[in-house]
């Protein structure tokens, strides 16, 4: 590959976006808040940044990429129904972006068909490049060498809160590692932490299922023991699984708020969609009858200032500065001190796209630029960290939360979930015990495993998360009060012996993830 | 208690072949660590579980406390017992969750619950798992100078709710005048801060009540279950054991209101004049406020309440309804109310809908799958809100209240809830009883 420089002297780059979402299917919920976050995600994220390394294949430019799929969100890719519900999702708001062109002054008129036209070119890249089916596009871009592919656990249960019940992580990891083998075949070499959670024993864990790397946030590294010379070299745990931190100083750059790349007045501003603007009419004729006033993607204005009076938006110049950062970032890289290790900048990939829509315009110039820079190298994760020189150690427990410890997730606005979460496992695990290692047969085999589905479901570290950060608060509880009540009702016709096909059947069509989920992953085993 | 019934264990090791008090079904805890510092646990000691400690330590008499006994289990067993002892808590019994604030930071701990009696013996009967508190970012100087931002001049803010999704507020009904005293009533006393903790959730609370100190009833571990209990007078229901220690109310304050900031010990030991340390008057100023004003109205407890849960609805025709396992009682349009005193742990309410002419297995599991059906409005409408009778014994803690909550002369309010089906059904709703007093 023409991005693999032999010059011993490059410092390597390694990239890598964390796709993750909830499951949050509702199909007995039209307009779902939950399922808006998936649609999002989906034509503002996923499918530009496919379209990007697709456009790169195509004129021949190396790309050495990572990219984590987290489970619940390659279950909701495989889901042929959400496939279709997102389609009409898309066609309605590519339907509202030219009604507003239609009807629109000079100005908005512009922009609104600047956004017809992209949606447009997002559905026909998903249906005619993709087939529908964007797991395979991203596995034959992995099996290109473009692309390394990843996951994470199965829920993206923030593991340090489960650390005292190792069958319980195992349950986690398990899972999420059998969800990506079925869907690509084979067994990924990068595991994702969720929120970059770790302890002393996680590592042990993720080697004894074959994985050979992890990251951390640099103090995990830094902060190891014993130490090494520097936050960017891997660290060979005791148990032989290396682990890479996160390099803070250039993931500044684009996540720092208020001062990264996104905040820039030329870029489209996130906060300000169309739905707050848009008639009873439009939205009735484009988004239908019942249609709740949720997020569109139509946004039409630039950040502009921290003012409130937003300009509208240019598409041109937007692309324009997402090229000047791209140069702006390797030239940043290009000066920092000399230095072995690796330059390791993970980022949500909803970051590009749906938060910062010309994320994937930078993320391409990015590696357009590459081939011309002499002294950086992008490689892949594993790659990357396996042709470094690794210092041997513990990591430090640590998280990319605020403070680099738990207490993003567990706080005193969280804190009444821990303890029914437990309960709730205990309740599973005692079931569990009773029907031994075999898996019981019928009905009870049945509500079992549906039981185990809504556990792990429960587990996600996504409702704590949304009810710390307080933006749907409301729809996180609902959520994962919805999943305890449900997981509590069968374990209860469980301990009755006397499930019911009518509970098993409602819950199955609400709590689908892991259709083919394996009990044997929640076995404790000897010596944990 | 005799010390040669109760060496001073620190660890586990020695104390494991300890028989449990009571059935392991009567004794829980979870421990999980936060940040370098703070612990958050949970335990639920039952009724048998203290019965148990009273049986295997029979002189104990009155003098004993239970205990959450943080180990360090990083330490060696060269040092002896003592070296895994890291800090003890006087806790309370019955279902529990706090944060506990530590002296020395991170390393591997696990909780033991035990009884420790006035000579400071301690007899572990539960130990929880081991874990890690993690660690905080090296404060060390930065090898590199730290890169500019490349935008200056905006302020990406933080996302914004859509209108569709925003917080509908609270909904608070007229204020009515405050009921006059109820009877005392025989069933089992409530706890008050499983039900704050709930309201939280449900909306809007203010964060510093779920956080008030233990006030749940210390365990009594005399022989006799009369012998020392201080028996609570007529009034509301006596939600609030009377506090015996002082020292318990205020470390423990400390520590559940620390949550940032002031170290327990430094609050606890602060002397009378509120001379701090300037990091503590720093960051934990306020902390340290509302620890003096609990220390200064003494022993007793700061508020009563009695909370009902009331349900209203309507129901389609043709169908029948069940709280639990009674039937709820309908009016001849479909029309019903079904109140329940939150008392009983650990048991949350399946509210079963039935067609009348339907058997069992066609039954809508519960109200929370049933608000998923398209149809569920046209099958019952449900109104369900969490009433709360209370009495303010210190008025320091009015301010505490919901805005809005309008108090009279005698201390009284009235505060109603509405109850979203994501918090009712919540298994557990972390509604707890405790034994009432004899």
């Amino acid at each position: 590959m023409t991005s693999r420089k032999a010059n011993a002297a490059a410092r390597h780059l390694v990239l890598l976006l964390h796709a993750h979402l909830p499951d949050c299917r509702r199909p007995d919920e039209p307009d779902s808040l939950e399922e808006t976050w998936f649609f999002g995600a989906l034509m503002e994220s996923y499918l530009p940044i496919a379209r990007m390394l697709e456009r790169l294949e195509r004129e021949g430019i190396a790309v050495r990429l990572t990219l984590s799929l987290s489970p619940t969100l390659i279950c909701m890719l495989q889901d042929p129904a959400l496939r279709d519900r997102f389609r009409r999702r898309l066609a309605a708001t590519e339907q509202l972006a030219r009604r507003d062109a239609r009807e629109a002054q000079c100005q908005l008129r512009h922009v609104a068909e600047w956004h017809a036209g992209f949606f447009q070119e997002i559905g026909r890249f998903f249906d005619q490049q993709c087939g529908g089916d964007l797991l395979r596009f991203f596995g034959q871009q992995h099996a290109a060498g473009r692309l390394e592919l990843a996951t994470t656990a199965a829920t993206h249960a923030f593991l340090p809160a489960h650390q005292a019940h190792p069958a319980r992580v195992r349950a986690q990891i398990g899972v999420g590692l059998d969800v990506f083998f079925k869907a690509f075949g084979f067994r990924p070499d990068f595991f994702w932490l969720p929120e970059c959670g770790y302890y002393p024993g996680l590592d042990d864990i993720l080697a004894s299922f074959g994985v050979r790397a992890f990251a951390l946030e640099s103090h995990g590294i830094t902060r190891a023991r014993p130490p090494p010379s520097s936050g960017r070299t891997p660290i060979r745990c005791p148990s032989g699984i290396l682990a890479l931190g996160r390099d803070t100083e250039l993931s500044r750059l684009v996540w720092s708020a208020p001062g990264g790349y996104p905040g820039h007045p030329d870029y489209r501003e996130f906060h300000r969609d169309r739905i707050h603007t848009v008639d009873e009419a439009a939205l009735t004729a484009c988004l239908g009858g019942t249609a709740r006033r949720l997020p569109t993607g139509l946004k039409y204005w630039r950040v502009t200032g921290p003012h409130q009076e937003k300009a509208w938006y240019d598409p041109a110049a937007a692309a324009g500065r997402a090229c000047e950062h791209a140069k702006d970032f390797l030239q940043r890289l290009g000066a920092a001190p000399e230095g072995h290790g690796i330059w390791f900048v993970p980022f949500d990939a909803e970051l590009f796209g749906h938060w910062w829509f010309e994320g994937p315009i930078w993320l391409e110039e990015l590696f357009r630029l590459l081939p011309h820079e002499p002294r950086i190298a992008a490689e892949t994760v594993t790659p990357a960290v396996e042709a470094s020189t690794a210092h041997v150690g513990r990591p430090a427990p640590s998280s990319w939360g605020e403070a680099g410890d738990y207490s993003y997730w567990i706080n005193s606005d969280t804190a009444w979930l821990y303890p029914q979460l437990d309960e709730t496992a205990r309740r599973f695990e005692a079931l569990l015990a009773r029907f031994g290692h075999e898996a019981p047969a019928g009905l009870a085999g049945r509500t079992l495993r549906q039981a185990s589905r809504t556990l792990l479901l429960a587990q996600a570290s996504d409702w704590p998360f949304l009810i710390r950060a307080g933006t749907a608060r409301e729809a996180a509880v609902a959520q994962v009060g919805g999943l305890l009540s449900r997981c509590a009702r069968l374990c209860d016709e469980l301990e009755a012996g006397a499930p019911t096909e009518a509970t098993l059947r409602r819950c199955e069509s609400l709590d689908r993830a892991f259709p083919s989920l394996d009990l044997r992953h929640f076995q404790p085993r000897s010596g944990w | 208690m005799a010390s040669k019934r109760t060496e001073n264990a620190g660890g586990t090791s020695g104390r494991e072949s300890t028989k449990p008090p009571s059935p392991s079904s009567d004794l829980r805890l979870q421990v999980i660590p936060v940040d370098p510092h703070r612990l958050f646990c949970s335990w639920w000691v039952g009724p048998e579980a203290i019965e148990g400690a009273r049986a295997l330590c029979p002189e104990a008499a009155g003098d004993a406390r239970l205990t959450l006994r943080i180990l360090d289990l990083d330490k060696g067993p060269a040092g002896g017992p003592e070296a895994y002892v890291r800090e003890d808590f006087p806790v309370g019994a019955g279902w529990q969750e706090r944060f506990f604030s530590l002296r020395q930071p991170g390393g591997l701990v696990a909780g033991a619950l035990g009884v420790k009696d006035a000579d400071g013996n301690f007899l572990p009967f539960l130990t929880s798992l081991s874990v890690t508190l993690p660690e905080a970012p090296a404060t060390l100087p930065a090898t590199e100078p730290p890169l500019p931002d490349p935008v200056q001049e905006c302020v990406v803010p933080a996302e914004e709710k859509p209108a569709a999704i925003a917080d509908p507020g609270p909904v608070e009904p007229p204020v009515a005048p405050a009921p006059p005293p109820a009877a005392t009533p025989t069933g089992p006393s409530l706890d008050e801060f499983a039900i704050l903790r709930s309201l939280v959730r449900i909306e809007g609370l203010a964060p510093e009540l779920c956080r008030l100190p233990d006030l749940s009833p210390e365990p009594d571990f005399s022989p006799s279950p009369t012998a020392t209990r201080r028996t609570p007078g007529p009034g509301l229901v006596p939600a609030t054991p009377i506090l015996d220690e002082r020292g318990v109310v205020m470390s423990t304050l400390a520590a559940q209101l620390s949550q940032h900031s002031i170290d327990r010990n430094t609050a606890v030991a602060s002397p009378p004049n509120g001379q701090q340390s300037a990091a503590a008057i720093g960051s934990g100023a306020s902390s340290f406020r509302l620890a003096s004003q609990v220390g200064a109205h003494g022993n007793g407890a700061p508020m009563r309440l009695s909370t009902t849960l009331v349900i209203s609805g309507r129901v389609g025709p043709g169908h029948r309804l069940r709280m639990g396992n009674q039937e709820i009682e309908l009016r001849a349009d479909g029309g019903f109310t079904c109140q329940r005193h939150l008392e009983s742990f650990p048991s949350g309410w399946s509210i079963l809908l039935q067609l009348a002419d339907q058997a069992a297995t066609e039954e809508t599991p519960s109200f929370e799958l049933l608000s998923r059906l398209p149809d569920a409005g046209a099958v019952l409408t449900l109104d369900s809100y969490v009433e709360i009778e209370g009495e303010l014994l210190d008025p320091s803690y009015r301010s505490y209240l919901p805005r809005g909550v309008n108090v009279d002369a005698a201390g009284r309010f009235r505060v109603v809830r509405h109850v979203p089906p994501g918090a009712l059904f919540l298994p557990h709703l972390v509604l707890i009883a405790t034994p009432a007093a004899p």
